[in-house]
């Protein structure tokens, strides 16, 4: 996916929704005074100054020229972090051999390595043994096992 | 004659065999991380921090610090034979390192990046062990609003070494300042930002971010690019250098130690911008700056130089001052407080058998590294043949597991996507992650000494002005800014990256 916006202009909007966001959800906080400061005054500073940051990144993009974001990938993107995802889901209930095995494959897939089949398989077997191996037996590490074993 | 007892005492730690072997671990994993790309010390301290909890506090603390200055030692030997940093910080040494093993000149290469990091780190532990102390006496007068000057001279000075648009670096800085108010206010027990989640009011954990932004967030816009075709030197020979070398390159190191060393103490400064600065340097000095590029050895013996004694030095305001200037600092920092230890000027006296332990375990890993990357570099030399689509998926798996062993918590490893995500959406974006880093690691520091120089002079701000070290601190950021809005020097800062990019 190619995005022709300018950089500058999405991240000034990032910072000011950022911003915004934290003032929001900070209204409630105690902001107190400058001696005694409450637990809304440091936020409350630090999100005002990202909206300001936020604010000259907007106007900057609309001024001049400035860099497009460019070419964007978005399989890595989606199925490296479901990858990720999945090993979160899945380690409690279904314990770390079956997390482990989802993540290697998830990885294979978003680098379209899943090809060829058996090197894929192996390694992800394999992985999973010496990361068992080496976390839960070398370095006592509290991995959960797999229910069914 | 206080010196050297001290350092006997720390030789007598880390000359105890389970130390050495710990270190010995410590500079032989660093390595391997350090020749493999993708995978940096960040995320591997991170993944061996639960780990270390078992450990007594000095061997902990020794392999730790040996995982972090091996990458160092690791990242050259990538750089020289592939052309392709293994860590950040060798960046610089792939430019002349890789054109002189294309000469033919691998092992000279080599050997001039082992031997000036080696002659670097020697010199750095000495520094550290002179210095250290002296500063720690300094330290303890220090007050809550010299620790705010101090940082907020740490941060500005972040904002001029990232790359790119200082707006952007700022506004990284901010964000991360702003994550760091996740949780409990340690002052008033509200609850900061939780959104009711009960593991939310401790905070988020520091490796968490860490492992997403750099651990999957690299490995993202990695595997985001079409894979560039590798071509590697293979051959390593004339390993030692000839007396007519040592002679080209014990300068140029010398300078790099120098320089290296003190931009190390800065926060956020550090490895990288050592060596990019000590190679700008050299080429300002040379004689021949047109060989620079086509396979100089001083361009390989300076930066390499400098990375290492940046690394080291590093370790002195975490040591003296608990003030982490760097990720891997950072995570030092959390080494020692799960030890039920507070980093800070009085570390040294309770606990003289870490402190002077891990700076002669420095010296003594240093040693072993020049051993193992030297003779035994032909054993890196496969472990680079190993091909990258069998390298991430691994780097995706040690990242799930460390960051899930932190807390033994799922939620972590979700947080670690959605930063994933973030991370890559910032590079997208051209908006550097490690000043983020390192807001969030000071931001909660920032927070409390203001709060706290606030309290003491009843709300008056001109306490920051009237304390002298908090003073000389805000003179120095002023001109830090200075120097960053001055144009001239916004292009010079813009050509030294553009250069480094190419």
């Amino acid at each position: 996916m190619n995005i022709r916006l300018s950089s500058d202009f999405l991240t000034g909007l990032l910072f000011c929704s950022l911003g915004a966001v934290a003032i929001i959800i900070g209204s409630d906080y105690p902001v107190g005074t400058t001696s005694r400061m409450g637990a809304g005054y440091f936020p409350l500073v630090v999100s005002s100054g990202l909206i300001l940051l936020g604010g000259i990144l907007l106007v900057r993009s609309m001024v001049s020229e400035t860099q497009e974001v460019g070419e964007v990938d978005i399989r890595p993107l989606v199925v490296l972090l479901g990858g990720v995802l999945a090993f979160g889901f899945l380690i409690e209930d279904w314990g770390f051999p079956v997390a482990g095995l989802a993540v290697v494959v998830a990885s294979r897939i978003a680098g379209r390595d899943l090809k060829p089949w058996l090197e894929t398989a192996l390694l992800a077997v394999g992985l999973v043994i010496f990361c068992t191996a080496l976390f839960s037996y070398g370095l006592g590490l509290n991995l959960p096992h797999t229910r069914f074993w | 004659m206080e010196l050297f007892n001290d350092l006997l005492l720390g030789f007598s730690v880390a000359l105890t065999p389970m130390n050495l072997a710990y270190g010995f671990l410590g500079v032989l994993l660093g390595t391997i991380i350090g020749v493999l790309p993708g995978l940096g010390p960040v995320a591997t301290i991170s993944i061996l921090l639960p780990v270390t909890f078992a450990l007594p506090a000095p061997a902990a603390l020794i392999m730790l610090a040996g995982i972090y200055y091996g990458a160092q030692y690791g990242g050259s030997t990538t750089a020289i034979l592939v052309n392709l940093p293994g860590e950040s910080s060798s960046v610089v040494t792939a430019i002349d390192g890789y054109q002189m093993a294309r000469k033919g000149q691998a092992g000279l290469a080599l050997a001039t990046a082992a031997l000036c990091s080696f002659i670097a780190g020697t010199l750095a532990t000495i520094v550290i062990a002179v210095a250290a102390p002296a500063l720690a006496e300094v330290a303890l007068d220090f007050g809550p609003a010299d620790y705010f000057s101090l940082m907020l001279f740490g941060l500005v000075a972040a904002v001029i070494l990232a790359h790119g648009s200082i707006v952007k670096a700022i506004g990284m800085i901010l964000v991360g300042i702003l994550l760091g108010t996740i949780g409990i206010d340690a002052n008033t027990s509200v609850e900061r930002f939780t959104f009711g989640i009960p593991s939310f009011g401790d905070g988020i954990d520091f490796a968490v971010i860490a492992m997403g932004m750099f651990g999957i967030g690299e490995t993202i816009s990695n595997l985001g690019g079409s894979e560039q075709s590798r071509t590697f030197v293979k051959e390593v020979k004339n390993l030692w250098p000839r007396w007519a070398d040592i002679k080209r390159f014990i300068a140029p190191a010398l300078r790099g130690t120098v320089l290296g060393g003190c931009l190390g103490l800065l926060p956020g400064g550090g490895p990288v911008l050592a060596s990019f600065s000590t190679y700008a340097l050299e080429k300002k000095l040379s004689k021949t700056p047109g060989e620079f590029g086509k396979g100089a050895i001083e361009g390989v013996a300076g930066p390499e130089a400098a990375n290492n004694a940046a690394a080291q030095t590093a370790f002195i305001p975490m040591l003296t001052l608990g003030l982490p200037s760097s990720a891997v600092m950072a995570l030092m920092i959390g080494a020692l407080m799960m030890q039920g230890l507070s980093p800070g000027p009085q570390l040294m006296n309770q606990r003289p058998d870490l402190f002077w332990g891990l700076i002669a375990s420095m010296w003594l890993g240093n040693l072993m590294l020049v051993i193992l990357n030297l003779p035994l570099v032909g054993i890196w030399v496969k472990l680079l043949s190993v091909p990258y689509r069998m390298l991430y998926p691994a780097i995706m798996l040690f990242c799930c597991i460390g960051v899930y062993s932190i807390h033994n918590n799922a939620l972590d490893v979700v947080l670690a996507a959605i930063f994933g995500g973030f991370g890559f959406l910032a590079k997208k974006l051209h908006c550097e992650p490690a000043p983020l880093l390192l807001g969030f690691i000071l931001g909660p520091m920032i927070e409390e000494t203001l709060r706290r120089a606030l309290l003491i002079s009843h709300g008056d701000p001109s306490v920051f002005v009237t304390r002298p070290i908090s003073l000389s601190f805000l003179v120095l950021t002023f001109l830090l800014l200075i120097v960053l809005v001055a144009p001239m020097i916004r292009v010079t800062r813009q050509r030294a990256f553009e250069e480094s990019t190419d």
